[in-house]
């Protein structure tokens, strides 16, 4: 018997929500923090996001391209020098950046997320077991040991092994750790699970069995699922949707299959094209040159246009509109423009290659 | 080649001038910082020129006024249970307290320095040892370890020795308290030691051949100089807090009275019970004040370099 | 098993400590100018027979070294330090003996005190670090830390017993004094000032720790995953970045333990307190070094053992050094 409330359960929803809205609708989210010297500096800006029920949306990118940020806006646990400026994030049509929101109420028990760095994430001197009861306990008002068994089989459930059950997270291995960690983020039984790089820093094995954990959650709870990860072999095997994100605005966004098949945006064929593809047989690799902008320090125009070959002189001067094709499709480039409703020809972006193989 | 040399040459002309200087151009920005220097300032003043501040010393005989009399126009801090003026024996105090703090101060800091460097560079059994016979001092407490040793080095050195003003009872003190508070300082400059051996200067030393004693001299001294530096404050405040109660117990000097000997008299002629404030208030008030600036000048450098270090890395 | 093996290292170098503390001991006291030959001789009240018996068995008829080490080191095994010279040729032990219970009463009351206060405090400042509760308290606890423990002493004494009457100015009980429940409660109100002034010295040292350890737990990742959960701070606070941050503090506790005996020493003397430090004082003012060395050596085996006592509370309590990590 699983001990998940899943799908089946009645919701009972924070005052407020409603169940026929959307699960999670983000749109417009424009977040800046305030350095010590006084510049501002817009880590997102302007981004849409939407998840639906046992769906899997990924959130592409590399670091410092204000992934991780979004979680924190989520939550309302940004640091206390960021502010969300613009924007809304709906949960069930409950406006979480609207002043009054139930933000605690959310958290957890409707929304939960699972941490990098599950060593850091889990208190070193209490037991695991434990800190799955603790949310039990004190979000949903269980007695004591009824949270104590729930957490015991939600252990059992994530696959960590029985002499383990009672272990400190320094007793447990970078894969139980994620395991343990998974079941303290469903300990509410949440409707949205958020994974912030969830399998960085396991190895391909423990990675897999991690992410095939994670469906297996996604399906019994029903759960939205929202993937941070700059690894995109992970979101081509989990998800449904991804959106590419980079310098804090979403580039383009789609179904997987579409984005990974024909990627539009120079962006995501850098991204696509910068790994090796044993399966594929390819054997040239593209190259992205240049890093990063300093998000303090934007200049004009389009974000990525210092590094796109494919850029003009508009490009450094506007920046680009994002044009929605289809339902939930978008792209973000000056190269392409909606024509008459059919789907853009996508522009092959020239970069310098890399044989490989060859000196 | 010229040119990898000058470059060579000016990172080592910016390593040599930064560091110091800026720290100490840091720590003047902060306001509680600020105050502090003021205050020490005025207090070393006082000990190096008591004299032209408030006249002589005065003794028992010279005592102008009557006893137990509290603060007035005359006698800013009232007088003690001699007739001396209070503000005339805490001027007076702060010369001895000062010195016998930064006396004992910097045998703490030469042992300490010396033992940490050596143990730090060397490793292994070197720093085992030396570490657990750091470890001894630091258990033994110190102030009964001052209470034996007093006389044995009154012994030793002879009743009228005088060391930069200091008469031998005093010596003694500084004595003990230098050789039984190294402990905290020779770790924290080990720890020190420890992670510059790994720098690739040191490295290029030890490449070259230069003796173990050469590098300690030439290399890692100079880097550990603002570390000791800010620990060497606190250490002193430690020492003056140590050496007052060494010398309110009795172990002070009578002719050289510092704080805390003033405090022993207080106690003696049982000023609480008298309720003379005054003549516990001033000698009191001067310690704390001094301990509390020493301890956020030092706590600043710290917080300091602590920065320092992480930025550069 | 690791544990065990870890533990006998400790205890092996706890022995080995105190073994050299007692060789400081014999070093120390043979170069002072009372040895014990003269101490004993100029020692009225100590029979022919006992001098005798004692030179022998100190081995003083025997070379310094190794004989009378070895004499010295067995015959303090065995609890034989001497014999006082100020208080009538008593044996050592039994006059550290009787002393040695007032001290322990305002030392384990003021240290308890101290700690509770000092963790609250600790705590409070902590949380809000960098704001103005924070600076407001940790001056505070600068300045009790920066003073000297018998200044504090003089101080409280002024105004509470002498300006407001409310408390008695020194000793341990009214002489004459009433018996049974009055009695206790006479010894409270003489032990109040005294225990008060140590909870007050001993208070800036936790709070500063306590405070410093609950600042740097704030930044770890555990409490934005707490946030995350929607716990409340108060629980945060109590249920997570305590069990972390109180490690260093009991380790402390432990450690002062061993010290504040020491530091009792001046309040006794302020307070006319009869115990360990106005012991010590006399001792001195009478050159009774016997005692001397007797009280020194009960101190030093005492912070050695308040170590040992640390290490092996740290390691119960932290689950990181209890159990080893797994793999």
């Amino acid at each position: 018997m699983s001990s998940n409330v899943g799908a089946d359960h009645v919701r009972q929803l924070p005052a407020g929500a409603d169940a026929a809205s959307p699960l999670l609708e983000i749109s417009g989210l424009r977040v800046s923090f305030t350095l010590s010297d006084g510049r501002r500096l817009t880590a997102v800006d302007g981004i849409n996001l939407s998840v639906a029920p046992s769906e899997a949306v990924g959130l592409a990118g590399e670091s410092g391209s204000g992934k991780s940020t979004v979680v924190g806006a989520i939550m309302g646990l940004l640091a206390p020098n960021g502010r969300i400026d613009a924007g809304s994030i709906r949960y069930r049509g409950l406006n979480l950046v609207a002043k009054g929101a139930p933000l605690r109420r959310t958290r957890w028990r409707e929304i939960a997320v699972v941490f990098q760095g599950s060593l850091v994430a889990l208190n070193p001197v209490i037991k695991v077991r434990d800190q799955v009861a603790e949310a039990i306990e004190l979000r949903l008002g269980e007695p004591a040991e009824v949270a104590q068994e729930k957490a015991k089989h939600l252990l059992h459930d994530v696959g960590i092994p029985e002499k383990r059950i009672n272990a400190y997270p320094h007793q447990l291995s970078g894969g139980q750790r994620q395991r343990a960690m998974l079941a303290v983020a469903l300990s509410c039984s949440p409707a949205v699970l958020i994974g912030d790089e969830p399998t960085t820093a396991l190895d391909v094995i423990v990675q897999a069995q991690i992410l095939e954990l994670l469906d297996r959650m996604r399906q019994e709870y029903g759960l939205g699922l929202i993937l941070i990860t700059h690894d995109l072999a992970v979101i081509a095997d989990m998800c449904d949707r991804v959106a590419i994100m980079y310098a804090g605005r979403i580039v383009e966004s789609g179904s997987v299959k579409e984005i990974f098949s024909t990627p539009r945006h120079p962006y995501t064929q850098a991204l696509l094209g910068a790994a090796p593809d044993a399966r594929a047989g390819r054997r040239t690799i593209k190259v992205l040159e240049g890093h990063p902008p300093d998000l303090s320090a934007l200049p004009p125009g389009c974000h990525f246009a210092p590094r796109c070959p494919l850029a003009d002189a508009r490009c450094r001067e506007e920046d680009p509109p994002t044009i929605e094709y289809a339902d939930r499709v978008t792209l973000a480039c000056h190269r392409y423009s909606l024509g008459d409703g059919k789907p853009p020809t996508p522009i092959d972006a020239p970069y310098p290659t890399l044989e490989l193989g060859k000196r | 080649m010229s040119a990898g040399a000058s470059v060579t040459l000016s990172t080592r002309i910016r390593k040599r001038v930064s560091g110091g200087n800026r720290i100490a151009l840091l720590l003047l920005r902060r306001w509680d910082a600020r105050i502090a220097i003021v205050i020490l300032s005025l207090l070393t003043l006082s000990g190096i020129a008591p004299e032209a501040l408030v006249g002589p010393l005065q003794t028992a005989t010279t005592a102008t006024a009557e006893a137990l009399l509290p603060p007035s126009s005359t006698h800013l801090f009232g007088t003690d249970d001699l007739g001396r003026d209070l503000l005339n024996l805490t001027v007076h105090g702060a010369r001895i307290s000062l010195v016998v703090g930064a006396l004992s101060a910097a045998i703490t800091l030469v042992i300490g320095g010396g033992i940490g460097m050596i143990a730090g560079y060397r490793g292994g059994r070197v720093d085992s040892l030396l570490m657990r016979f750091a470890d001894t001092f630091l258990i033994l407490p110190t102030f009964v370890l001052a209470l034996i040793l007093a006389p044995i080095l009154r012994e030793l050195i002879g009743d009228q020795t005088e060391i930069f003003g200091i008469r031998t009872t005093l010596l003694t003190i500084v004595a003990v308290i230098g050789f039984t508070s190294w402990s905290s300082t020779a770790r924290i400059v080990r720890s020190q030691t420890l992670s510059l051996r790994e720098r690739t200067f040191v490295e290029r030393a030890r490449l070259v051949g230069l003796s173990p004693m050469r590098i300690i001299a030439r290399h890692i001294f100079p880097n550990i100089r603002t570390v000791l530096v800010a620990n060497g404050i606190v250490v002193i405040a430690g020492s003056i807090l140590t050496e007052s109660t060494l010398s309110f117990i009795g172990l002070g000097d009578p002719f050289q009275p510092s704080w805390g000997t003033i405090l022993g008299n207080a106690q003696s002629a049982a000023a609480p019970s008298l309720g003379a404030w005054w003549f516990i208030a001033a000698p009191g008030c001067a310690i704390l004040v001094t301990v509390v600036a020493c301890t956020i000048i030092g706590n600043a450098i710290d917080e300091l370099l602590d920065r320092d270090v992480r930025v550069r890395r | 098993m690791k544990g065990r093996r870890w533990l006998l290292g400790r205890l092996g170098g706890a022995i080995a400590t105190i073994l050299m503390v007692l060789l400081l001991n014999f070093v120390l006291f043979r170069l002072m100018p009372g040895s014990p030959d003269r101490a004993l001789a100029r020692n009225p009240r100590v029979s022919a027979e006992a001098m005798q018996a004692a030179r022998v068995r100190w081995g003083l008829d025997k070379p310094i070294f190794p004989d009378q080490l070895i004499a010295y080191v067995g015959a303090t095994l065995k609890g034989d330090f001497g014999y006082s010279l100020k208080y009538g040729g008593r044996e050592v032990t039994s006059v550290i003996g009787e002393k040695i219970g007032p001290t322990l009463l305002i030392v384990g009351l003021g240290e308890i005190i101290a700690l509770a206060a000092g963790i609250a405090l600790g705590a409070w400042t902590g949380w809000r670090r960098g704001r103005f509760g924070d600076r407001a308290g940790t001056l505070g606890a600068l300045i009790l830390y920066s003073m000297p423990y018998f200044w504090l002493g003089m101080l409280l004494i002024t105004l509470f017993a002498t300006t407001l009457g409310w408390l008695p100015t020194s000793g341990i009980s009214t002489p004459g004094g009433p018996g049974g429940i009055e009695g206790a409660i006479d010894l409270l109100r003489h032990a109040a000032l005294p225990i008060a002034t140590i909870a007050l010295g001993l208070i800036g040292q936790y709070a500063i720790l306590l405070r410093s350890s609950v600042a740097e737990s704030l930044r770890e990742g555990y409490v934005l995953t707490a946030r995350a959960k929607g716990l409340r701070d108060e629980r945060i606070l109590r249920g997570h970045i305590l069990p972390n941050a109180l490690l260093p503090t009991v380790t402390l506790a432990a450690l002062n333990a061993g010290f504040v005996i020491g530091g009792a020493l001046t309040v006794e003397i302020v307070f006319s307190w009869p115990g360990l430090g106005l012991l010590t004082q006399e001792a001195l003012q009478s050159r009774d070094y016997p005692v001397l060395q007797g009280v020194f050596l009960l101190l030093s085996v005492s912070v050695v053992l308040a170590n040992l006592l640390a290490d092996l509370l740290y390691s119960r309590l932290d689950p990181r050094v209890r159990h080893g990590a797994a793999r």
